[in-house]
């Protein structure tokens, strides 16, 4: 037997093709999972199964789909892949023993013929297989589905609508603006909502402002000039900027504790280390791994760090405990060209450095006018426990660090 | 300092204790960590006055509700089965969390018997139902939970805890009236450490199980230790701990179950699905069904209380 489909064409622009499919049986087409109870630990023999969803949810992979209580320990059953249960051969609270056939997973893509299925049901068949197109074009989404004639519909169980708006289908591409005066949707990705909670986050808690200096970045550029041959052949990465900044505000930071500090509730929680949140860029987007005990660290470990960093974010590797944490967060706009701006704090952080471009600039030296590469750089930080005058002078002790790095060692 | 979800040989001790924090941290912890084959993390952690039942017990067969609110004891269901033990800041919580492979409940619970015997003079026994006893006496109730990944074995030990108010607390008048499948608790006589050797505080017992802790595990330092705030964490464990705290967990997940109570020498038996009364048998001109079926249990227990009379 072969699936039916009635391919219709409207006459709307945009050419919008509608299917109805219907049920059919096929051997071939199998996507009934069997969920299995685990060997029972410590040898124990029986236990009581605890069933935590009902037939007909639906489950995502290794979600637990019900519990064997064992005397005093609970073993979770958890689903081996998504899809529908379509049926539990226990019942809930009954004794079982290990091995047991717990329930039946539909893991097809289409939902809806658990449902339909039920409709066969007065045939005496319980398993039933949906359809599985093998059609290229099947990849469209159903517009809507329409259950085989005759057939009663069971309303009974609820289901997610399936329904798209027709305008889904319009071939028009978001990237790009041609001026036929058509829209598209595109749902936002997890990861630009779970951005967007945060920025708002950090703009609803914080007092958030801005207090900018400049750096004369020509101690620093000699200085790199000078030594990078000597840092990449005994060290094999290269000397950049970063790991000034970076250490200028660890110093900073151990010499303005308040800065490294976060509030929690009615609380002031002081740290006594220094970690560094930086920004890298990965395939996926910017990722903010953090950098820790940077007090400790000198330029080499620093710029390891950051290069470690960067060589797991191209890779894709980078694991999630590398992103948590961190007292400080900096930000560099610079290499995009920026030259001015307010970077926004990374919660639960109370402050955060954006550096910008060096770009040449005439500035005036002891009456006289040279030019200077000169850097702008923004410290946004939370008024609730950073008062102006520690904000300023903090940002201050920043761009002393950087335009004469000996000044560190002076400890003023 | 070194990120929290690492793996390696660790111990972790909460400064909370608000039970239902670290129930929810130990969750997370179990949950998140990335566990590292032949390891183990030590969770140590203690809380205010509370009761806590087993996973899929009945909190009115374990405990006496009503003394509960009066003395603002707290009432928590944790996530792993069995049975109900009392809480207090006499009796330590220890939560040993593993890869599912390194599940040991046994190895535990010797590890513990020997370290105090040693220490502290003592001739505690491990029994075969996984308790520890000292003589007749228990002093330590476990339970686990066994994920695919992962699984954590946590017990109690009551070391200087007020044994008037555990007793008091887990006597339920209700046991005899409820019918069902829910996990029901052994009781069993307790004793504390500290009453057969009272040089024995929480103090000097965690100083003791975390130093023993790496050299069984066999770390040379230990200073993979550190106190922990939930406080810190608290986006991301107060999913659980607001479930924790839930009407629901705490009432509608316990298993069906009969509530016979008797008016005039006459039965009436209330049926409790999901914490919902879904059906009265008994005298109809007793009981006026309309107040009771559909709602949950838990919120008209007084007026049930009131009908019970000989």
């Amino acid at each position: 037997t072969h699936s039916a489909r009635t391919i219709s064409i409207d006459s709307l622009p945009g050419s919008v093709y509608r299917f109805n499919r219907r049920l059919h049986t096929s051997p071939v087409f199998f996507d009934s999972v069997d969920v299995i109870a685990p060997p029972f630990p410590e040898s124990v023999k029986e236990g009581t199964i605890r069933l935590l969803k009902k037939v007909g949810d639906k489950v995502a992979v290794d979600e637990a789909i019900a519990e064997i209580e064992t005397d005093k320990a609970n073993l979770s059953i958890n689903a081996p892949a998504a899809g529908t249960i379509e049926a539990y051969l226990v019942v809930d609270s009954d004794n079982v023993t290990s091995g047991v056939h717990v329930a039946k997973l539909n893991t097809s893509i289409d939902v809806k013929p658990v449902s339909e299925s039920k409709t066969d049901a007065p045939t005496g068949e319980v398993k039933t297989k949906s359809g599985q197109s093998t059609d290229p074009t099947a990849s469209i989404s159903l517009n809507e589905l329409s259950p085989p004639a005759g057939a009663l519909r069971d309303t009974s169980a609820p289901q997610k609508p399936v329904a798209h708006p027709i305008k889904t289908y319009a071939t028009i591409d978001p990237h790009k603006v041609t001026g036929t005066r058509l829209e598209t949707r595109v749902k936002m990705s997890r990861m630009r909502l779970k951005i967007s909670e945060r920025l708002k986050e950090a703009q609803n808690t914080c007092a958030m402002l801005t207090t900018f200096n400049e750096i004369d970045m020509s101690n620093a550029v000699e200085f790199r000039k000078k030594y990078a041959d000597q840092f990449l052949k005994r060290h094999n990465i290269k000397l950049g900027f970063m790991s000034a900044f970076v250490k200028a505000s660890a110093c900073a930071l151990t010499d303005s504790p308040i800065v490294n500090a976060v509030i929690d509730g009615n609380e002031i929680v002081y740290r006594d280390y220094v970690d560094i949140s930086v920004a890298v860029a990965s395939p996926k987007g910017l990722v903010v791994p953090v950098i820790r005990n940077v007090e400790q660290m000198n330029y080499a470990d620093i710029e390891r760090a950051i290069n470690e960093y960067g060589e797991k974010a191209k890779k894709g590797t980078l694991p999630i405990e590398d992103m948590d944490g961190g007292t400080f967060t900096i930000s560099n706009g610079g290499v995009f060209g920026s030259l001015f701006g307010t970077p926004i704090i990374n919660l639960p952080q109370s402050a955060i450095l954006g550096m910008h471009g060096i770009f040449d600039r005439p500035v005036a030296i002891n009456g006289k006018m040279e030019i200077r590469p000169m850097m702008y750089v923004a410290l946004t930080y939370d008024h609730r426990i950073i008062d102006g005058r520690d904000a300023v002078l903090f940002l201050r002790k920043i761009k002393q660090y950087v335009e004469d790095s000996r000044t560190m060692f002076l400890d003023i | 300092m070194k990120s929290i979800l690492r793996g390696g040989n660790r111990v972790l001790i909460s400064k909370s204790t608000n039970v239902y924090t670290n129930l929810a941290l130990e969750r997370y912890l179990a949950e998140n960590i990335k566990h590292q084959p032949k390891t183990r993390l030590l969770l140590l952690w203690r809380n205010q006055p509370c009761v806590v039942v087993g996973r899929y017990q009945n909190p009115f067969a374990e405990s006496d509700i009503k003394y509960l609110s009066e003395k603002q004891i707290d009432l928590a269901r944790r996530y792993s089965g069995g049975g109900t033990c009392y809480h207090d800041l006499g009796n330590l919580n220890v939560t040993i969390v593993t890869t599912r492979e390194d599940y040991n409940r046994k190895k535990n619970l010797h590890w513990i018997v020997n370290t105090l015997n040693e220490a502290f003079n003592l001739t505690l026994h491990v029994t075969d139902r996984d308790d520890i006893f000292l003589d007749t006496f228990k002093v330590t109730g476990s339970a686990s939970r066994l994920e695919r990944l992962y699984a954590y074995h946590h017990f109690t030990l009551l070391i200087n805890s007020y044994l008037n108010d555990l007793r008091r607390s887990l006597k339920s008048e209700d046991q005899m009236k409820i019918t069902s499948k829910a996990t029901s608790s052994v009781r069993s006589s307790v004793l504390n450490l500290a009453d057969r050797n009272n040089s024995i505080t929480y103090e000097k017992t965690i100083a003791l199980l975390i130093e023993k802790f790496f050299q069984w595990n066999n770390e040379k330092t230990t200073t993979s230790c550190d106190y922990i705030d939930p406080l810190l964490y608290y986006e991301h464990i107060k999913d659980f701990e607001n479930e924790l705290k839930s009407q629901k967990f705490l009432y509608q997940v316990t298993p069906p179950f009969v509530y016979t109570i008797e008016h005039e020498k006459q039965p009436i038996e209330i049926s409790v699905s999901n914490g919902i009364i879904t059906d009265i048998k008994g005298n109809d001109s007793i009981i006026d069904k309309k107040n009771f079926l559909g709602q949950l249990f838990h919120g008209v227990y007084h007026n049930i209380q009131k009908l019970n009379k000989t």
